[in-house]
């Protein structure tokens, strides 16, 4: 099923942002450990050379203190941080948002730009395995990126004064990076999958954005919605929501946001509700993109190359949906701005968001177009 | 033998191909001719798969090239531009077409390019006649048994047209293969070509042999006595080309009886048929200039 032909293809496509990727990658997973070393050596110092500025956290002679006394939460040295602060989630995270659309992007949106997806729908191989070898290329750099950055930044750690931080928690530091690992793969998917039915690049990363925050913007612009409507309405059911396993699933950014990385190495409960939920929800995940990406593209119309959203047959689906969003959006920004809230004025605002969605919309999905040879 | 039945496309509910229907033979030059916008792209576009008809199909032998993608490597789609190798050099064009046809072969290749002089650049680099040398060339050298070239002359000059050209007729004389040609450049096709297909508003208008083509219509020139008549110049089933003082050179869609009679009962003093070119044909089967959209 896997073609060479067509990894070498997609890798002389893409090889500089997956190189790039891969270096970047190592800086961020290493870097900011290293600075952040930095911080608690110079917050150390600072203790131990100027003693009399934390008396109310210090109760024992400084000079007695070791390191790894610095970093006991149940003492009463006062508490510097843990592993949590030395592993760079955000960072490595938003390094693989940009660089799974980047790459995605490079690998179906800019090939629908140009003359190379009719080549590439014209070699003697099926549209399943032009996906395919996208996908395995574009997940190979983000792979590369974690073992590799992974690899390093716990070789950083082991080898440093902070080593102790380690003991007894180097399974967790691991499913911490295999936790990078599939987040970074659900992005590239979500991009990939983007590509799929956005015509041409700048419509796939406008796309990988609109579905990277359509799960939860939805819940939150419901939410708003209703509250508009009756103010005394409970937070409760939303919050449960947003926690869910369905929405876990299926917003990969609500996946890491509910995965707090303190309660990991602190809690049991956590740590197996971590391995349990917040792992297979990133699996769940990358399925679900992949298979959604796999079938679309192949049932993607090729002479709606360039265009926004390229099965024609939904686009009424998809301007009723940006009407709505819009018109909720635009229902609570306005009822939002003044106190107490106004129903009115969340009417105001929905049909003036609906309005101005309709006007996009329309030129969005019926007129943007770029020219490409039919 | 590659099949093409009742092909039908619908394009933002326009029809583009309206049941395409005809036979590819082996070792035959066929020219797709017809208007901007006739189909013709779509129609090549979709015989390889690139696009799926709504209705028909596209058979090699009795298989359908839409249900089995290996069949492509016997049927090579060449576009327009070299647009989608760009970024390779020629030598890294190679190996990939080496690599995705088993049947490459690469010194015949390498032929062409030492007898074009082309060197090992990016082909973005290359001028536009090497670059369609090379696109050519490489599909060529996979040794297939049908291509479907778009427009493969299109803005080149005068020795780099003579070359495709060269390079066309030569892999048909070697290895019998088909070659599906769109072109607007008439008076290059009307060279090789062994028939015509003319595709008029996504239907096929006709398919016929050069012969037949050039005899489907006719070009006289006509030398009248005092004036050209009025009622010459105002049918509407003919195509002035021009009038000068007393002789009318005109074609018409047609050789009917009553054009003759017509013409004769002006007693003129001569009556010279031109032979038909393929642009003539073109002009007076599927619109002239004025027509041009």
């Amino acid at each position: 099923m896997l073609s060479k032909v067509l990894l070498k293809k997609d890798w002389k496509q893409v090889s500089l942002l997956w190189i790039l990727l891969v270096f970047l990658g190592i800086v961020a997973f290493t870097v900011p450990v290293w600075t952040q070393m930095q911080v608690y050596e110079e917050q150390i110092r600072d203790m131990q050379e100027n003693p009399s500025d934390y008396s109310d956290i210090l109760r024992e002679d400084v000079e007695t203190m070791n390191t790894e006394d610095f970093f006991n939460s149940n003492s009463d040295y006062g508490y510097l941080g843990g592993l949590e602060s030395l592993i760079p989630m955000g960072i490595v995270i938003f390094l693989f948002v940009i660089f799974g659309a980047l790459m995605a992007s490079v690998l179906i949106g800019s090939e629908r730009n140009s003359q190379m997806s009719d080549f590439s729908m014209s070699l003697p191989y099926t549209r399943t395995q032009l996906y395919i070898s996208k996908w395995v290329i574009g997940s190979t750099g983000i792979v590369a990126a974690t073992l590799i950055g992974g690899a390093l930044m716990f070789l950083i750690i082991r080898l440093s004064d902070y080593s102790f931080l380690l003991d007894g928690n180097e399974v967790k530091v691991l499913g911490l990076i295999v936790f990078l690992l599939l987040s970074g793969i659900s992005f590239f998917s979500l991009s990939l999958w983007m590509g799929s039915f956005g015509g041409e690049s700048i419509s796939q990363v406008v796309w990988t954005f609109v579905a990277l925050v359509f799960p939860m913007g939805i819940v939150a612009l419901i939410q708003g919605s209703l509250i508009a409507f009756s103010p005394n309405l409970s937070y409760t059911l939303f919050d449960e929501v947003f926690e869910s396993v369905p929405m876990r699933i299926l917003s990969p950014l609500n996946n890491i946001v509910n995965t707090e990385m303190y309660s990991i190495f602190d809690s049991r409960a956590e740590w197996t509700e971590f391995l349990t939920i917040g792992l297979s929800s990133s699996i769940a995940f990358i399925v679900l993109t992949f298979g959604l990406g796999l079938w679309m593209f192949k049932e993607a119309p090729q002479e709606n190359n360039g265009r926004f959203f390229m099965f024609s047959n939904w686009l009424w689906l998809i301007h009723i949906v940006i009407v709505i969003c819009f018109a909720m959006l635009g229902g609570v920004f306005f009822s939002g701005i003044f106190y107490p809230q106004s129903v009115m004025l969340y009417l105001v605002g929905f049909f003036i968001g609906a309005f101005l969605a309709h006007l996009l919309a329309k030129r969005l999905l019926y007129r943007f177009n770029l020219r490409l040879k039919s | 033998m590659l099949k093409v039945e009742q092909l039908s496309k619908q394009i933002d509910r326009q029809t583009i191909l309206d049941g395409i229907d005809f036979t590819v033979e082996s070792g035959e030059i066929i020219a797709l001719v017809g208007r901007n916008g006739a189909g013709k792209t779509t129609l090549l576009r979709t015989m390889v798969g690139i696009i799926r008809p709504d209705q028909g199909d596209v058979l090699y032998g009795t298989k359908s090239i839409f249900k089995d993608a290996g069949l492509k490597r016997d049927v090579i789609f060449v576009p327009d531009s070299a647009d989608a190798l760009k970024h390779y050099t020629v030598n890294e064009a190679t190996d990939l077409y080496e690599s995705i046809y088993p049947s490459f072969n690469r010194s015949v290749f390498r032929e062409t390019l030492t007898r074009y002089n082309i060197d090992n650049k990016k082909i973005r680099q290359l001028s536009k006649g090497q670059k369609a040398l090379v696109t050519l060339s490489l599909a060529f050298a996979v040794q297939a048994k049908y291509y479907l070239l778009d427009e493969p002359t299109d803005g080149l000059d005068v020795v780099a047209k003579s070359d495709v050209l060269k390079l066309m007729i030569a892999q048909v004389e070697k290895r019998n293969c088909s070659i599906i040609v769109s072109s607007h450049q008439l008076h290059e096709l009307e060279r090789i070509a062994d028939r015509i297909i003319m595709i008029e508003n996504g239907r096929v208008k006709a398919i016929l042999s050069l012969e037949e083509a050039r005899a489907l219509s006719i070009k006289w020139q006509v030398v009248f006595n005092d004036h050209v008549p009025v009622e010459l110049l105002e049918r509407k089933d003919i195509e002035i080309i021009s009038v000068t003082g007393r002789v009318v050179l005109f074609m018409a869609k047609e050789r009917t009886e009553e054009l003759e009679a017509f013409i004769d009962s002006y007693n003129p003093m001569l009556i010279e048929e031109i032979p038909m070119s393929l642009e003539d044909v073109f002009r007076v089967q599927l619109g002239g200039e004025a027509h041009v959209v």
